[in-house]
């Protein structure tokens, strides 16, 4: 059973020195969160920019910050902006939720499907969608529906003495059951009820409000600065349960304290886009590839990342598509997947299993 | 080391293979008599002899003689399978759908149906056995390394391509309402409307996947030792993974071909087999998979039948809602 | 009482319904280099874990100058208490220097930024070891002897008097143990630490150890100086080997010759 959880890393690039800030010795980091800054910076003028009414991009980005002409301020801030932010937001917790995720299991197919997370967001979200509420509705749903999952996941996963292994099994009865449960009901509905139903479980980001992304994305930066503060004992988790023990750290404790921080981040993200897997299990991976082991950078940089693929496959989605109204989850996947796959090949060093 | 001769532990195990033998012929008659009208057994008897001619016999010979023997040879392919991935990955959690092999089979399906306007799941069957060879060969591609399959690669790459063409066979399925409505149905997986033609077409493969299994135990014995080892013991690793490779893409190409995508019967029946019989031996265990298999299908099945009758709910939801607690109590036993 | 005296009183320890070690009764004087010995399977790494408190008593208590460990906060002991495991988990392509700096940890608040004392503990515990050169290596890449000398860094940076290694020279050649064991030695001999290791080689233990426990079964078989406890009979009864306790020609401790067995062995003369 071993082999399930603990499985191999491919190796980044050789003398990677984490990101210490002291003799960084060629650190990637740097030079790839830049280039990720730029990249988003370019991504909002687009967003901003573009739409029914085409404005020029420099009155766009002011109108952003409430500057220039009412009519542009208007249409920039109450239309554009929230889906923008909505994908930012939610691109970088799906990240972070994903990269805490595959620390925590060890394992690089770990991310909140794992968990019953995103199952459990489709599932709420649905639900919501037979009892027939409306669209405002969703999103609470979704986040009632992860966060359901989580706590099925406590109930027959979580015992002292936590085994990794076990909540794997468990999260994946979990996503298992609540999926089985959607595809229940989008077999049952009403093919336009149906089409709802399968449209959000491929993830979307269409009019979200400010109220929603003040109170999920408000809430998923709380979470992201929660991740930061406690990167330290995630890198102390990483030692092992004797080491860690030893250094004072109460792994039971810490794990769950992660754990949650990781499926809260999931959930909300699912609240304002839907579950779009892709991101959290695959931008930790790309973010490897790219700058090497996992430290508190690359943590970082997973949220860039994934704010970055949301919101460009958001873009792809709306105008470069000839079918519209296509979910944000078709295109993250489809622009992501050749990436990783290539990515992958691509790394010639052998794939070492960590020391036991 | 499992006992080298064969005859001894096998025969330890006999009351057990009769026992299950048994439980699966409980089910296959359970299968034939229940559904939305009840048949009695007798007449069951009596239309599979053929004394009898009335509605409820033509019911058991027409309709529930065909859907069991699907289900049969459907839970045998996913149930070995699942035992030989299991085997080449040396990971317990590995199934046949995460090679990509669901995913692959539904896109092409609805695509077939949105571009050719297909009904009906024997139209289904090549489409659907194309899509998922092709997804799981392209998936062991991209696993390949020095020659031989990287684990991770392959669980990772698969999972991957399922992400991929789950979404595009979303994005189809939205495209177009009338595929939607067609495909949602085969997309759960059933054994209904699947009349015996349905399995002729993939019975070769079926058959090979399942003599390549069978003939594969010794090595897959070694292999769970570590390649390494294996390798000492003269078993020519890379090869074996992938001629299993191949074994499980043929065997599980064609139980989603024919029923659609079926979650858990490919990732439960070894777990099953593995705890009742105690035996991590493969020798024991590819043929237990062949009897658990179609028991579990079967199970799921008759309970679709009885749980909302007079209609019924597809088997793919069953399994899947009854994997979910085995999965869990699979946790349970895991130790530490 | 010394300082820093690790000991156990009546001490159960178990995995699941299996009793490992039984009502041991065991005091490890403070400020000497102690070694665990035994067959395998006797308990030793058992008794680490519950001597470092990965594992719980199920009956009888373990203490340090007489204070409970299982009351303390788990970071109070952590300052006083650093294990070498048996077969550490390397993260993956961590650097030395990165994986020194988390020993710094129990020293370390909740949002206090890395300071001035942390780095210096963690330089002095790269020189003591001599990895110096090798910081920003990752550790999966270093020899064993090097990974080994790393990990006892980090327990080093974690500054603490006690220091406790699990089976530190098991998997190392020769140089790399005798390395080690005069690492461990240094470091006891220049900061007065307490030193518990476990390990197989009885010859070894005798020479770096001021105190040997020999364990057999869960049960205490022998305790004190090597000189005055490691015999031909201990052996005998211990781990079932006819054998010769000789003084070392080096460095007069016990040395342990087992009597020949298969035919090729037979000594020359008596």
């Amino acid at each position: 059973m071993n082999d399930v959880v603990r499985s191999a890393k491919p190796l980044g690039s050789p003398t990677q020195d984490p990101a210490t800030g002291r003799k960084a010795e060629r650190s990637r980091i740097p030079l790839v969160a830049l280039a990720g800054l730029v990249v988003l910076c370019a991504l909002v003028t687009v967003s901003v920019a573009n739409g029914e009414i085409p404005l020029p991009p420099v009155e766009a980005v002011k109108g952003l910050f409430g500057a220039g002409e009412p009519g542009t301020v208007l249409v920039v801030q109450e239309f554009r902006a929230p889906r923008m932010v909505a994908a930012i937001v939610a691109g970088a917790g799906l990240a972070v939720g994903g990269a805490l995720l595959q620390r925590l299991f060890r394992n690089p197919l770990a991310s909140p499907d794992v968990m019953g997370v995103t199952g459990g967001a489709s599932f709420g979200a649905v639900a919501m969608l037979a009892a027939g509420a409306s669209q405002v509705m969703m999103p609470l749903a979704a986040l009632g529906g992860g966060l359901l999952a989580a706590v099925l996941l406590g109930v027959f996963g979580w015992r002292s003495g936590t085994s990794v292994t076990r909540l794997v099994l468990v999260g994946l009865a979990v996503q298992a059951g609540l999926s089985a449960a959607v595809s229940f009901m989008v077999v049952s509905f009403p093919t336009e009820l149906a089409g709802s139903a399968l449209q959000w479980t491929t993830g979307s980001v269409y009019g979200r409000t400010w109220t929603e992304v003040w109170s999920a994305g408000g809430a998923v930066v709380v979470g992201l600065v929660l991740a930061f503060v406690l990167h330290r004992r995630l890198a102390v988790l990483d030692l092992g349960d004797d080491s860690a023990g030893t250094l004072g750290l109460n792994t039971h404790t810490a794990r769950l304290q992660i754990l949650v921080i990781a499926i809260v981040l999931a959930s909300l993200a699912a609240a304002l886009t839907g579950p779009v897997a892709f991101v959290a299990l695959a931008v930790p991976h790309m973010v490897r590839f790219l700058a090497g082991p996992p430290t508190a950078g690359t943590l970082a940089l997973s949220a860039l990342a994934g704010a970055v693929l949301l919101l460009a496959s958001d873009l792809v989605a709306q105008y470069l598509l000839p079918v519209s109204g296509l979910p944000v989850g078709v295109v993250t996947a489809t622009l992501g997947a050749p990436w990783l796959l290539v990515l992958m090949i691509r790394q010639s060093s052998s794939v070492n299993r960590s020391v036991r | 080391m499992p006992d080298p001769r064969p005859a001894a532990h096998v025969l330890r195990r006999v009351p057990l293979f009769v026992a299950g033998l048994g439980a699966l012929a409980v089910c296959a008659a359970l299968s034939l008599a229940l559904g939305a009208r009840s048949v009695p057994l007798s007449t069951v008897w009596e239309a599979l002899t053929g004394a009898a001619h009335g509605p409820d016999a033509l019911v058991v010979t027409g309709l529930r003689v065909p859907r069991t023997v699907v289900a049969l040879a459907v839970g045998a392919a996913l149930g070995v399978a699942g035992a030989v991935v299991q085997g080449i990955t040396r990971n317990p959690l590995a199934s046949p759908t995460t090679l990509g092999i669901n995913a692959g089979a539904g896109f092409a399906v609805v695509t077939a149906i949105y571009a050719l306007h297909l009904t009906r799941p024997v139209q289904y069957v090549w489409f659907a056995f194309a899509g998922a060879a092709a997804a799981a060969l392209f998936a062991q591609a991209l696993a390949r390394r020095a020659g031989d399959l990287d684990p991770v690669r392959l669980a990772l790459g698969g999972t991957v391509l399922q992400l991929v063409l789950l979404s595009w066979t979303s994005t189809v399925m939205l495209a177009s309402k009338r595929s939607l409505d067609e495909a949602r149905f085969w997309l759960a997986g059933s054994l209904a409307e699947r009349p015996l033609s349905v399995l002729y077409p993939v019975l070769p493969t079926l058959v090979i996947g399942l003599v390549v299994a069978l003939a594969l135990t010794p090595a897959l014995n070694a292999l769970a030792l570590g390649d390494d080892s294996a390798q000492a013991l003269g078993v020519p690793v890379s090869r074996i993974r992938t001629v299993g490779g191949l074994a499980v893409v043929l065997l599980a190409a064609s139980a989603v071909a024919v029923a659609g995508p079926l979650a858990f019967i490919g990732l439960a029946a070894p777990h099953l087999v593995r705890q009742l019989l105690r035996t991590s031996d493969h020798r024991v265990l590819v043929p237990g998979c062949l009897i658990a298999g179609p028991l579990l299908l079967l199970a799921a099945d008759i309970l679709g039948r009885l749980v909302i009758r007079p209609s019924e709910l597809q088997v793919g939801i069953i399994s899947a809602f009854l994997g979910a607690p085995l999965l869990a109590l699979l946790a349970r036993k895991v130790a530490r | 009482m010394t300082a820093n005296q690790l000991s156990t009183h009546g001490l159960d320890l178990r995995y699941g319904d299996r009793l490992i070690v039984g009502g041991l009764d065991l005091v490890l004087p403070g400020g000497a280099v102690t070694a665990v010995v035994g067959p395998n399977a006797c308990g030793k790494s058992t008794l680490l874990r519950g001597l470092t408190r990965l594992l719980a008593p199920a009956a009888g208590t373990v203490a340090l100058d007489g204070a409970d460990i299982h009351r303390m906060p788990a970071r109070a002991l952590a300052l006083r208490m650093g294990l070498l495991p048996q077969q550490p988990v390397t993260p993956d392509a961590i650097t030395v220097e990165a994986l020194v700096r988390l020993g710094r940890y129990p020293h370390q608040r909740l949002l206090s930024p890395w300071s001035a004392a942390d780095q210096q503990a963690v330089e002095e515990a790269l020189r003591r070891t001599g990895t110096e050169e090798l910081r920003h290596q990752p550790v999966d890449q270093l020899s064993g002897g090097q990974r080994q000398r790393a990990w006892i860094a980090l327990a080093l940076a974690q500054d603490t008097d006690l220091l406790l290694l699990d089976e530190p020279t098991t998997f190392l050649d020769l140089r790399h143990q005798l390395d080690v064991l005069d690492l461990v030695a240094a470091l006891h001999s220049e900061a007065g630490r307490t030193v518990v290791m476990v390990l197989h080689d009885l010859g070894q233990a005798a020479r770096y150890a001021d105190h040997l426990v020999v364990l057999k079964d869960g049960q205490l078989a022998a305790a004190g100086a090597p000189a005055d406890v490691l015999d031909a009979e201990l052996v005998k009864s211990v781990f079932d080997v006819d054998c010769r306790v000789i003084p070392d020609p080096e460095t007069g401790t016990p040395l342990v010759v087992p009597k020949g067995r298969a035919k090729r062995h037979t000594a020359v003369s008596a």
